[in-house]
């Protein structure tokens, strides 16, 4: 391993830890099927005229959730790529984020994950058809063009822990050097950027990392990249002109909290300046009551995410006492205005009173952060689609 | 007439009234092989055989109800049974009994069949479901303390909403490696709220320590208060009593005097009162 590339490693740890490759027959011939094809053992590859486990459906288990992160089925997406991320509810103090899913399932394995009470899918499933969703959003910068608009791809997969096998990451950016006025995000926990480091882009994008102490990654973000390896990675894309972005989310609670995400603090502002950093978000953790099952079922009571002390909110999810969250989040803001009053942090899906006891306003008031709320933008979308819906409706 | 007639594994039908005849699909008998305790006599009991398409249909057409619990029972006899599974479509009896089959919903109806008798009836006339059972599945290996748990719920006649509750909580403290609080003399409602506490013991104790605060407070005659958790947040919940409006106005009044004066109070902990500066670090 030693000789190879940080991409020839990247690419020989994924191969490995895919049990099974199943490749849709019709799209057998497309780019993506060739190179997974040329990737993988042929061992390792079947062609297949529908989904596997055609005999699951609903709720997975615990075993076949976790089966589901080792069989990759490569097929075509039918329906919608692009959509408004699903913090945009009522209740909820949102920024503007446009999420694009050219997957779904995650080949990490955290204990909080919320895939887990998301998916039904028995496999992970990448979609060969990005062109499409490259489509789509030419179609929607026939509308919203103008306007500043982020889009993710970080919802149901992470945005590049698979990157080296698919390279999608080079359609996108090549997509948003188009769009300059337009910032697509790549959000991930993995460390794998080499693959597009060297690609031309405008500035526009944005690699954002999940980042939490050394500990908590190793008690909860099974498979992951370390603390010290995803900062590494920042630190090369920052160098490539990349901008880069934090979400220390979720943030977990245990005994030495207070130590531990001050220590990750220092760590963050001994290493980037507040100016490089456009953002940087906060969350606790939370997550929807149905999903304790499994979470329980797959990591056991040793879990931190699984032994907190949750209590429902507004908006139904499981969370930690809002005075609890309100520490935590005063404490880091703390931490952070304690080596500069420049850092910009958010909170990210929390309630407006819990933004009023940090922050003391809502975040549309706040200068540094009103361009992330600005709804103007997703109501503009919003207004686009009904346009669009009406125009097919006649 | 048949002989060795197979019967299926209706738990808690042994009720089967003494003047209605058996009912068979196939070889299959539906209705229980006991009818008011007296046993299936094949030379003088009527029989019906069901003309329903497939079994599953007859079992249907014969039981209109049938609990998970029951369906734990008849799974049980299905999975080990090769000419059963030949005849009897599982997905398609689970979906008429209004449940989803699935790989976690039959290992919950393989669980629940391990459990002790005396909570599967329970489980059973309290028609819980997978949901309500899924604590079961987190328990890789059988556990005596759970199993007397379970006795004590089915044996106290526990309701189902306190049941499900303490069923999971006291599952979970089980897993975290701690040990159940005594169930002496306590009543299922009492023993949820025990529970509780040890469950959440940071939040109790965050819980009590804001009102052993608040009981320090100089309360106006007639007014009290308490604090509560409601949902994830804390609320203050205050009562005035007053004879007429001038009564009650003077003691909100006063009331209002005492919550300024707290609020100025410099021991309120730092979490309630740390307040961001101005900047763009907001």
């Amino acid at each position: 391993m030693k000789n190879l590339s940080k991409q020839q490693q990247d690419l020989s740890r994924l191969i490995d830890q895919f049990e099974r490759v199943s490749i849709d027959e019709v799209i057998r011939k497309s780019p993506l099927a060739q190179r997974l094809i040329e990737l993988f053992p042929s061992e390792k590859i079947e062609f297949v005229t529908s989904r596997p486990y055609p005999e699951v459906s609903g709720e997975l288990s615990a075993g076949e959730f976790a089966r589901s992160k080792r069989h990759l089925f490569l097929t075509e997406f039918r329906g919608q790529f692009f959509k408004r991320c699903p913090g945009a509810k009522p209740g909820l103090t949102c920024c503007n984020y446009f999420v694009l899913n050219w997957g779904q399932q995650c080949d990490m394995n955290c204990s909080y994950c919320y895939l887990q009470s998301f998916l039904n899918s028995p496999v992970l499933v990448i979609y060969s058809n990005l062109d499409q969703a490259l489509d789509e959003l030419r179609l929607l910068a026939k509308s919203m063009g103008h306007q500043s608009l982020r889009v993710g791809t970080g919802e149901l997969v992470d945005s590049l822990s698979l990157d080296p096998l698919t390279l999608f990451s080079h359609q996108l950016i090549e997509f948003f050097q188009d769009h300059p006025q337009w910032t697509l995000e790549f959000k991930t926990k993995s460390d794998s950027v080499e693959q597009f480091l060297e690609q031309d882009h405008r500035g526009n994008v944005i690699v954002s990392w999940s980042i939490n102490p050394q500990k908590v990654i190793e008690q909860e973000e099974h498979g992951t990249a370390s603390l010290e390896k995803r900062l590494k990675a920042a630190e090369l894309c920052l160098d490539k002109g990349f901008q880069v972005a934090f979400h220390m989310d979720p943030m977990i609670w245990h005994e030495d909290w207070r130590e531990n995400y001050s220590a990750l603090v220092d760590e963050l502002t001994s290493r980037f300046r507040p100016e490089s950093i456009p953002y940087l978000s906060l969350g606790a953790l939370r997550f929807q009551p149905e999903q304790r099952h499994m979470m329980r079922e797959r990591f056991g009571l040793k879990s931190w995410v699984n032994q907190a002390e949750m209590f429902t909110g507004k908006d139904g999810k499981l969370r930690y006492p809002l005075e609890l969250r309100q520490e935590m989040f005063n404490f880091v803001l703390g931490r952070f205005k304690e080596h500069s009053p420049h850092w910009k942090v958010f909170l990210c899906m929390e309630s407006p009173e819990t933004w009023l006891a940090t922050h003391q306003r809502a975040p549309q008031k706040i200068d540094s952060l009103a361009p992330l709320f600005d709804h103007k933008v997703t109501r503009s979308h919003r207004q686009s689609q009904e346009l669009r819906a009406k125009e097919r409706a006649t | 007439m048949r002989n060795t007639p197979h019967p299926l594994n209706i738990a808690w039908r042994e009720d089967w009234p003494q003047g209605w005849p058996h009912f068979f699909w196939g070889q299959w008998l539906i209705s229980p092989l006991v009818k008011a305790s007296k046993p299936l006599d094949s030379a003088s009991d009527s029989t019906v055989e069901l003309g329903s398409d497939s079994l599953h249909q007859a079992i249907k057409s014969c039981y209109p109800q049938l609990s998970f619990a029951q369906l734990a029972h008849l799974y049980e006899q299905w999975r080990h049974n090769p000419a059963l599974q030949q005849e009897l479509n599982w997905q398609a009896l689970m979906a008429g009994y209004g449940f989803r089959d699935s790989e976690p919903q039959r290992l919950t109806l393989q669980k629940l069949i391990q459990m002790p008798s005396p909570f599967q009836a329970w489980a059973h006339h309290k028609a819980l479901g997978p949901k309500d059972l899924a604590i079961l599945l987190s328990f890789a290996e059988p556990n005596p303390d759970f199993d007397e748990l379970l006795e004590w719920m089915a044996h106290s006649q526990t309701s189902k909403s306190i049941g499900v509750q303490v069923l999971e909580i006291a599952g979970e403290l089980l897993l975290m490696g701690k040990a159940l609080p005594s169930r002496k003399s306590l009543r299922p409602e009492s023993y949820l709220m025990e529970l509780e506490g040890q469950r959440r013991p940071l939040s109790r104790a965050a819980l009590e320590n804001k009102n052993q605060e608040l009981s320090t407070l100089p309360w106006p005659a007639r007014c009290s208060g308490r604090w509560l958790r409601l949902g994830d947040a804390l609320v203050l919940e205050t009562k005035v009593m007053g004879s007429n409006f001038q009564e009650v106005r003077q003691r909100l009044e006063a009331l209002s005097r005492v919550f300024l004066a707290r609020e100025d109070s410099p021991s309120q902990p730092a979490s309630e009162l740390s307040s961001p500066s101005e900047g763009s670090c907001q």
